[in-house]
């Protein structure tokens, strides 16, 4: 196991990287971080962000904007937030983000979920795919 | 000073910082933010922004050959650093002030970038 490291360049190290779980399961990407404002001022991390709605605002341009325009529409409820998990799940990394919690537990697909239910099984021949 | 309100509490994001312009304190353009260094421990909520990673123009992380810890091709990491030996890291007690709004942060000075090793 590879202990969290003394830093991290958190674009280098921690963006866009798998987060699995403690089956080694894949949960999401590391779309964004959050950032949680302390007393003294500095910046803690708080959470780690994923899904569509973390992306699109990092992706420059028109796709970005599209990306986070399209996600809110499909999203069920009026003011969708992204997928979080906190950042005191983090066991340890490697070319990962391990987390403690199962995938399922974490509930940071609903998108995923949504979409399968209301979308992609409404495609005829959905029924066949697997 | 390094937020409008400090100790507000409130939550921002990583990105938010990705790209931002990084002006010194008399206005002088400095560059943008190609990477945001956290440091602590011993739990990741533990971690606090260390610093930022500044480069001139912009381009990112570049891979992490800007940093000097990051192996790879030589010849891509000697062109990398050597387009980007201009990169600088703006250790946080030099950060004097950020603003979320217009993507700027306010420094007082401009280090060398060191390995990924805290600033201490």
């Amino acid at each position: 196991m590879t202990p969290l490291r003394a830093s991290y360049d958190a674009g280098l190290h921690l963006l866009d990287r798998q987060i699995v779980d403690h089956e080694d399961l894949p949960v999401a990407n590391v779309d964004d971080i959050e950032l949680l404002e302390r007393a003294d001022g500095r910046l803690a991390v708080s959470a780690l962000l994923t899904g569509p709605g973390a992306l699109g605002p990092r992706t420059p341009g028109r796709l970005g904007s599209w990306t986070v325009a399209v996600w809110r529409r499909l999203r069920p409820d009026p003011d969708p937030r992204p997928g979080r998990i906190e950042a005191r799940l983090v066991t340890h990394t490697d070319s990962a983000v391990h987390v403690s919690a199962r995938a399922r537990d974490l509930s940071v697909d609903g998108f995923e979920q949504w979409a399968r239910a209301q979308v992609i099984e409404k495609i005829p021949g959905a029924g066949r795919a697997d | 000073m390094p937020t409008e309100r400090p100790g507000t509490g409130a939550v921002h994001r990583l990105g938010e910082l990705m790209g931002a312009v990084v002006v010194l304190a008399d206005g002088t353009r400095a560059g943008h933010v190609n990477d945001v260094r956290l440091a602590g421990g011993p739990g990741l909520p533990d971690y606090v922004v260390d610093g930022f990673v500044v480069g001139a123009r912009g381009e990112g992380a570049l891979l992490g050959y800007d940093r000097r810890a990051v192996r790879g091709p030589w010849l891509l990491r000697v062109l990398v650093r050597a387009a980007n030996r201009d990169a600088r890291y703006v250790p946080w007690p030099a950060v004097r002030r950020i603003d979320w709004e217009a993507k700027v942060v306010v420094v007082d000075r401009l280090d060398p970038l060191e390995d990924e090793r805290p600033s201490a």
